[in-house]
């Protein structure tokens, strides 16, 4: 009996730390300060695009889902919520708008970036409340999510003028950044809203009859108005359709078990890759497409994503905020916490 | 900070992120439970048109997840991809011109997430015009807004579903723009000295 308590209570105790390693170790702010780059980038972008319709989402009269059509019971919950209502004449909104494309454009090169992270995740909840239903879609969700999670996360602590001011006010002498338990969470937590976003995307898939006989990717390429890259020459290829099918369906299922085993994450992240890859050429989403993948940086190591920006900007990564140099602890716990 | 202290607060961030996370993952189980319903609606005896109760759980997350942006599924696809919805427009101007025009139009609507935007417009129509008594109409709105744009006199809207195409077909040598795989879905006018709208129903 006393050898059957022992042995839950080693359980129970592995548990907690396994839990404690999984949310609490400190790690390198590297992946969560390159996926700022790139959602910044994504949400200065998508709100870019907004300025040449600007009065006809988002204006107040006569625009395309105007506020009486949206707040009509059945449309939006009471709990739903954007500054934009508040904003009355064609000037002010203009003001707003050149305020929020300033807002995501210091967030992407890491200016005040716990700031601007916080009023970039209000500014693009507020744009897509305004239009939803009526103009929104998969893009609009997942740039909301990478907003919400950097704002938990000191985001700036690489690769930013944040981190470039620091320097040169210590006189080009700063130490590394510290190791963050900030930065693991919100790193945590952009990983598992992926695997929750995967699973339920194969889970809806398995509701339908054309991901079951295999014939759903061809009723997707055969759709004009997706359509950016002639696919149809799959018709011929029947078995090809069936295999791309399956696999996208086993694929989106598996991924919230299998990215976490070491050997299968990058084929896992190669999968991504290849799907989102091809909806971006082929079904024209390439926002989508992107958004998707800066989800699944989330996955990669804080050591790899500072030798692929050491590889882009051509630096060894020590000017761009390497934390801890004596990198065996830092390693040994992130390697813990992954 | 102290152990304790620091004890303390990681059981109420485990708390926090455990209670988050199932709100992430209510939400698309609840439009996943919804979507099952909506399918089977015939074998389950559900009238068309009423609408399918949230989950309990999905009713007690609402406040948390509206705010949040969270509240959504994640189908993308699914159940099934099918076709698509496409919005053609008269404009008759004050001259007694007259423009024609779709949207989305890939031409007119450049970037590609411009296109996207205008073709949710045709797609989510139906998301945006709920069916009961006293509501705003999401058809009307469209057609009040292109009047707007145009200042025009009148313009008439009516929704077309383009219909995909079977490998069957493009072996065939059939195109995916076929004048035939375009259905009319019925229409609404509009005119500028007159409130409300007339609808035409599908031929």
């Amino acid at each position: 009996m006393n050898a059957a308590v022992a042995s839950i209570r080693d359980y129970l105790r592995d548990v907690v730390a396994g839990w404690n390693r999984f949310w609490f170790a400190a790690v390198d702010p590297a992946t969560l300060s390159a996926i700022r780059i790139c959602a910044g980038l994504m949400l200065f972008y998508t709100h870019l695009v907004w300025s040449l319709d600007l009065q006809a989402f988002f204006g107040q009269n006569n625009s395309w889902l105007p506020r009486e059509l949206l707040a009509q019971q059945g449309v939006h919950s009471q709990y739903v919520w954007s500054y934009l209502w508040w904003i009355k004449t064609p000037g002010m909104l203009r003001a707003a708008h050149i305020a929020a494309l300033v807002v995501f454009a210091l967030l992407t090169v890491g200016f005040m970036s716990r700031v601007m992270s916080v009023l970039a995740y209000v500014i693009a909840v507020s744009y897509v409340h305004r239009v939803m239903p009526g103009a929104f879609f998969g893009l609009d969700k997942i740039n909301c999510m990478l907003a919400l999670y950097l704002m938990l996360g000191p985001s700036g602590a690489c690769f930013s003028v944040d981190r470039w001011l620091a320097k040169r006010r210590a006189g080009g002498n700063l130490p590394p950044p510290r190791p963050s338990v900030g930065a693991n969470v919100a790193i945590r937590l952009i990983q598992l809203h992926m695997c929750i976003i995967y699973l339920f995307s194969g889970l809806d898939k398995l509701q339908g009859v054309y991901w079951w006989d295999g014939t759903a990717v061809w009723w997707s390429v055969a759709n004009l108005e997706y359509q950016s890259l002639d696919m149809t020459w799959l018709a011929h290829f029947p078995v090809v359709v069936a295999l791309m099918t399956h696999v996208t369906v086993f694929w989106e299922l598996f991924y919230s078990v299998l990215v976490w085993h070491r050997r299968w994450r990058p084929i896992v992240l190669l999968g991504a890759v290849v799907v989102h890859g091809g909806i971006a050429i082929a079904l024209g989403m390439i926002t989508f497409g992107l958004a998707m993948l800066i989800g699944n940086m989330a996955f990669l190591s804080p050591h790899f994503v500072r030798a692929v920006i050491g590889l882009v900007t051509r630096t060894n990564g020590a000017e761009q905020g390497r934390a801890t140099s004596p990198a065996p602890a830092l390693r040994a716990k992130s390697q813990a916490a992954r | 900070m102290s152990p304790k202290v620091w004890l303390a607060v990681r059981v109420v961030l485990s708390i926090a992120f455990t209670l988050h996370l199932l709100g992430v993952f209510v939400a698309p189980m609840g439009a996943s439970i919804r979507a099952a319903y909506d399918l089977a609606r015939e074998r389950l005896q559900i009238p068309q048109g009423e609408a399918i109760p949230m989950p309990w759980l999905n009713r007690l997350y609402q406040p948390y997840l509206d705010v949040l942006y969270l509240n959504h599924g994640y189908g993308f696809f699914a159940p099934d991809p099918g076709p698509s919805h496409l919005i053609d427009y008269t404009i008759t101007l004050k001259d007694g011109s007259e423009i024609h025009g779709r949207f989305p139009d890939i031409k007119e609507h450049w970037p590609r997430l411009r296109y996207h935007r205008h073709f949710m417009l045709a797609e989510q129509i139906q998301l945006v015009d709920p069916q009961f008594e006293g509501a705003v109409s999401g058809k009307e709105t469209y057609a009040r807004h292109l009047l707007h744009e145009y200042d025009a006199k009148r313009v008439r809207l009516e929704g077309v579903e383009h219909a995909l195409a079977t490998p069957e077909d493009i072996i065939a040598g059939k195109k995916l723009d076929d004048p035939a795989s375009y259905r009319k879905l019925g229409a609404v006018v509009v005119e500028a000295d007159r409130e409300g709208y007339v609808e035409e129903p599908a031929q």
